[in-house]
């Protein structure tokens, strides 16, 4: 076991310490997970029947219909959204779902944004700690 | 940030504490993504209706019950069910209930009761150039496509925000030089004109453009001059579920690329790709499930809503057949295009042949699954992409003539064609 400092820009503050889920391939969550136990079920997405429930999500880019922003409310208010997550680029609409439920509904899943070499770095990366106010994430692998 | 004393005053909570809280999120966005000044909206397509648990119902009737108003125009895009055929539809009145606190709240708000995914097939669109505020994939596709108005790609309820607001950080796809094609994607030579007689080409090409450019701004050659509206709707549709599309130039077609000059802004393309007839072999496969062993139980149409010209072509294409009795067929449509359908007599008509109608809602959310439905055909290749991820039903493409055909003889109906190997 290895830790390792990754440096990164936060799309949203916070902190938190997690598992992680780690995808290649862009992802949709309109029509991509179960809200209620936040499994993966697009079957042509690599991490298909995995869960992201409390884990840290890490998928390059959003994709799709932009129904995300409301299927991540949903699953913050069910509790089974991610920790956090970590993309490459986070768009608008994969943003909206966290911000929103930090101002209404006080939970807090720290987004961060990390560049592509750095991403394919974390492919083997078995927990990650974000920290409130810091510009960097804390990798464990 | 740079706000203006308006902003300033929204902010301090002056014009509401509604208008404050979204100005906030509005801001946190605006903090992301490096941008300094909000840009004003006149128009919102709200995409706040689709059930997706009592997250969105709850926000949604907590800003119609604050008694706050949108600030624009504002249309509505389809809900989960048909309001009046939610219980044939299987959905539970738990359903019906979200959504019609859903529809109330709009009503609250102030918005126009347009209950379509394709607005720009309804009473109220924008122009070329106006800045306007979406969260509906295929419409931001659309709006910024066909019609080169301007928006970013917003999630609900986010683009309910802007729209209380008034305005959403001016960045991305609202500033003019962020419009210009970075990258040119061409159709091979093996791809001939005369197939694009078949409309699914249009979703093919679609599917293949979208999986190759992601979520960039690109350019298409090569695309006929020769289409319906209907047709760049599919397309805009397809691209925006295959890929993260937002806006794409079709040279010759679309209003910011009717030369190659205009859509890269005099700049030469970055990157050149192709679509060969082998993508096409591919988007076929993808939006048709190859593990299809079960027999075709209803077809769909209406992916995005099929608009009043789709109905007329339909009822033209039935040639006063009617539906096969072992077969299901819906067409969905907005609530506009049902009234109108109804002042010609038409909606009567199709149902003669056989067709369930079905309005405002979205064949997406139907709740066919459970009552034992496996396969559905569609020319849609949003409904080809999303489905079995939303609702486990395995989805089959075809174009529209096939797709009335396999109604029709209540079995799959498909021809030899040069992308089905």
């Amino acid at each position: 076991m290895e830790t390792i400092r990754i440096n990164c820009s936060y799309a949203l503050k916070g902190s938190a310490k997690a598992e992680v889920l780690y995808a290649t391939d862009s992802f949709s969550f309109w029509g991509g997970v179960d809200v209620n136990d936040g499994v993966i079920t697009d079957r042509r997405h690599s991490g298909f029947g995995k869960t992201m429930a409390g884990k840290v999500f890490m998928f390059p880019f959003g994709r799709g219909s932009s129904g995300a922003g409301t299927m991540i409310m949903e699953m913050a208010r069910l509790g089974t959204a991610p920790a956090a997550m970590i993309n490459i680029i986070t768009d608008p609409v994969i943003l909206t779902g966290p911000l929103i439920a930090n101002s209404f509904y006080d939970v807090n899943i720290p987004v961060a944004n990390v560049s592509e070499e750095d991403f394919k770095k974390l492919e083997n990366a078995k927990k990650i700690e974000f920290f409130e106010g810091a510009d960097y994430i804390e990798v464990t692998i | 940030m740079k706000l203006t004393t308006y902003e300033q005053e929204m902010l301090e909570g002056k014009h509401g504490e509604m208008k404050k809280k979204a100005l906030e999120v509005l801001m946190g966005l605006a903090e992301h993504q490096g941008v300094e000044e909000f840009v004003e909206v006149t128009l919102c397509h709200s995409d706040n209706a689709v059930y997706m648990g009592e997250a969105q119902a709850a926000f949604v009737e907590m800003l119609g019950d604050s008694g706050a108003k949108m600030a624009v125009p504002t249309t509505t895009n389809a809900c989960s069910i048909d309001m009046e055929k939610w219980h044939e539809q299987g959905f539970e009145p738990k359903i019906m209930n979200a959504i019609k606190r859903m529809e109330s709240a709009h009503t609250c708000l102030g918005a126009i009761p347009t209950w379509t995914c394709a607005p720009y097939q309804s009473c109220y669109m924008p122009s070329f150039g106006q800045q306007i505020v979406s969260a509906e994939s295929n419409v931001i596709c659309y709006y910024n496509s066909i019609i080169g108005a301007r928006t970013n790609r917003y999630a609900g309820p986010l683009e309910l925000l802007g729209g209380i607001a008034g305005r959403v950080p001016y960045s991305g796809l609202h500033i003019k030089e962020n419009r210009y094609a970075q990258g040119l994607v061409k159709l091979g030579d093996d791809i001939k004109m005369e197939w694009f007689e078949d409309d699914s080409m249009f979703a093919l090409v679609a599917y293949a453009y979208g999986s190759i450019v992601g979520d960039k701004v690109w350019a298409l050659e090569g695309m006929p001059k020769k289409y319906r509206n209907e047709n760049l709707r599919d397309f805009c549709a397809t691209a925006a579920s295959s890929g993260g599309i937002a806006l794409v130039h079709l040279i010759g077609i679309t209003p910011e690329a009717q030369t190659m000059e205009m859509a890269f802004g005099g700049k030469e393309p970055k990157v050149v790709k192709e679509i060969t007839l082998k993508d096409l072999v591919n988007a076929e496969k993808q939006l048709t499930n190859s593990e299809v062993t079960h027999d075709i139980d209803i077809v769909t149409l209406g992916c995005p809503h099929f608009s009043y010209d789709d109905c007329r072509l339909v009822l033209e294409l039935f040639d006063g057949r009617r539906v096969h009795d072992n077969m299901e067929f819906w067409i969905t449509v907005g609530r506009d295009t049902a009234d109108r359908l109804q002042d010609t007599g038409m909606y009567e008509e199709l149902g003669r042949a056989g067709i369930k109608m079905y309005k405002e809602g979205c064949a997406l959310e139907f709740r066919a699954k459970k009552r034992g439905v496996e396969t559905m055909m569609s020319n849609s290749g949003k409904f080809g992409t999303y489905s079995f991820g939303l609702t486990g039903i395995q989805p089959v493409f075809g174009s529209l003539k096939e797709c009335i055909e396999t109604g029709i003889a209540g079995h799959l109906v498909k021809e030899a064609k040069p992308w089905r190997q």
